[in-house]
């Protein structure tokens, strides 16, 4: 578990502050919402880049004759989607919009125990069971990256591994250092990006890529 | 080297002596600290082997709010020693297309999802212990006494960070010439690593570190030419 309150701690001295209360002074030229604002955006871009935020999510239940289903907000990409009963589960194969027009030409209305799941014969943020379930109650299970919170003053915190807690002060670095003011300095915000760089490399590695 | 010493040679090379103050003594310590974090990060140095106790009938488990200090699993074996073999989703599937939900008598394979997701295969019926060796994060050297357990040959590399991470305030051609200290520390990094990779193929574990060789460190150590010394930073 990270805390973003500690990374900007982190941060603030190689912003040339003293302490971080000069921070909050009027016009400073960068200040804490910003710095918690890159911190979120390199954890939003974690989520699409990476595979840390995994989850197993059983949220949704099947309804009686309904094929399609949203997905949570949080949803980025599926690994595994599954529908479970209390005594079996069925693996639900990926499958194409195209591939269920040429398997069954009415596959939107076949009713059965689903055998396949698709993110694109829907809406996007859907995911559509073929057969139609005939039973409500089912749960559709889903190994999931999600998007994990806003990162905030109010909620700094980030469930990754605690090693991971210099990639997000090196985000707010890399934001600061860029940013257009007095205190800009393009040549560091380019080699903090380099240590971003580094960093994904490094949990590419670990835990694998993401989108 | 303990922390004492290996801030004192910060200070030394920064021509700051015994009583720093453009580099203060708390900034030279987090520099150490965030060296020592990114070293083991870089070279899975430091493993832990603990016991977890599975819960029953469940298949997948956060690990972070067990081991705190998690980064990833290195082997997982049962309470009698037995090997639990690492699986991807794919050859559970083709093993048992019941494995999300399928009870067992004890673990025999486990899946490795996100950075803290451990899927089990299959689901114990009662509460089982399992000893769970993993890579670590480092504890934080709290105090002039604490000593890294990283092997005492790279504790320098740790004063060479130092030195890089005290610089970045200042940018440019003056952060250019603490570039060679970052390198150090690469160097450093890589030749454990490759060390820890070898050993942790020959011990089966099922995770091995990154290859640092295999990252472009060409950008990394210098300054955009246009504005620093490029002679500096190479």
């Amino acid at each position: 578990m990270i805390d973003a309150s500690v990374c900007l701690a982190a941060a603030v001295y190689r912003l040339g502050f003293g302490a971080q209360s000069e921070i909050s002074a009027a016009n400073s030229w960068v200040t804490e919402t910003e710095l918690y604002q890159w911190g979120d955006e390199a954890v939003k871009r974690l989520s699409r880049e990476i595979s840390l935020f995994i989850n197993y999510s059983t949220s949704t239940m099947t309804q009686a004759y309904l094929a399609t289903y949203t997905l949570s907000p949080r949803h980025v990409y599926t690994l595994l989607a599954a529908v479970v009963t209390t005594s079996e589960s069925q693996i639900l194969r990926p499958t194409t919009v195209r591939e269920l027009y040429a398997l069954d030409a009415a596959w939107p209305s076949t009713p059965g125990f689903p055998r396949r799941a698709s993110l694109d014969a829907g809406p996007v943020g859907t995911i559509t069971l073929y057969p139609l379930p005939t039973a409500a109650g089912y749960t559709v299970a889903q190994l999931e990256q999600e998007i994990p919170d806003d990162v905030s003053a109010a909620a700094p915190q980030v469930a990754v591994p605690a090693v991971l807690e210099p990639y997000v002060t090196y985000a707010m670095l890399a934001g600061a250092r860029g940013k257009e003011s007095e205190a800009a300095m393009p040549e560091m915000s380019d080699h903090f990006r380099q240590r971003l760089s580094l960093y994904e490399q490094v949990m590419r590695h670990l835990w694998g890529g993401g989108q | 080297m303990n922390r004492g010493q290996m801030a004192a040679r910060v200070s030394e090379r920064l021509a700051e002596g015994g009583a720093p103050t453009f580099y203060p003594a708390s900034k030279i310590i987090d520099g150490l600290n965030e060296g020592y974090g990114f070293f083991v990060f870089l070279t899975l140095a430091i493993e832990r082997t603990a016991p977890w106790v599975v819960a029953p009938n469940t298949t997948f488990h956060h690990l972070l709010p067990v081991f705190p200090d998690w980064i990833v699993p290195l082997r997982i074996a049962t309470a009698s020693g037995a090997r639990v073999r690492f699986s991807f989703l794919a050859d559970l599937a083709a093993r048992d297309s019941q494995w999300l939900v399928s009870p067992g008598y004890q673990v025999s394979r486990y899946t490795f999802q996100g950075s803290d997701l451990i899927g089990v295969y299959q689901q114990p019926t009662a509460p089982q212990t399992l000893t769970v060796t993993y890579a670590a994060g480092p504890a934080p050297l709290t105090d002039d006494a604490s000593v890294p357990e990283i092997p005492v040959e790279y504790h320098p590399a740790l004063v060479a960070y130092a030195i890089y991470y005290l610089r970045q305030v200042e940018g440019a051609q003056e952060f250019g010439k603490a570039l060679k200290y970052f390198q150090e520390f690469l160097e450093a990094a890589g030749k454990h690593g490759a060390y820890v990779r070898s050993r942790n193929l020959g011990c089966k574990y099922d995770t091995v570190p990154f290859e640092l060789a295999s990252f472009d460190h060409s950008h990394l150590l210098k300054l955009r030419p246009d504005l620093a010394d490029r002679k500096v930073a190479q």
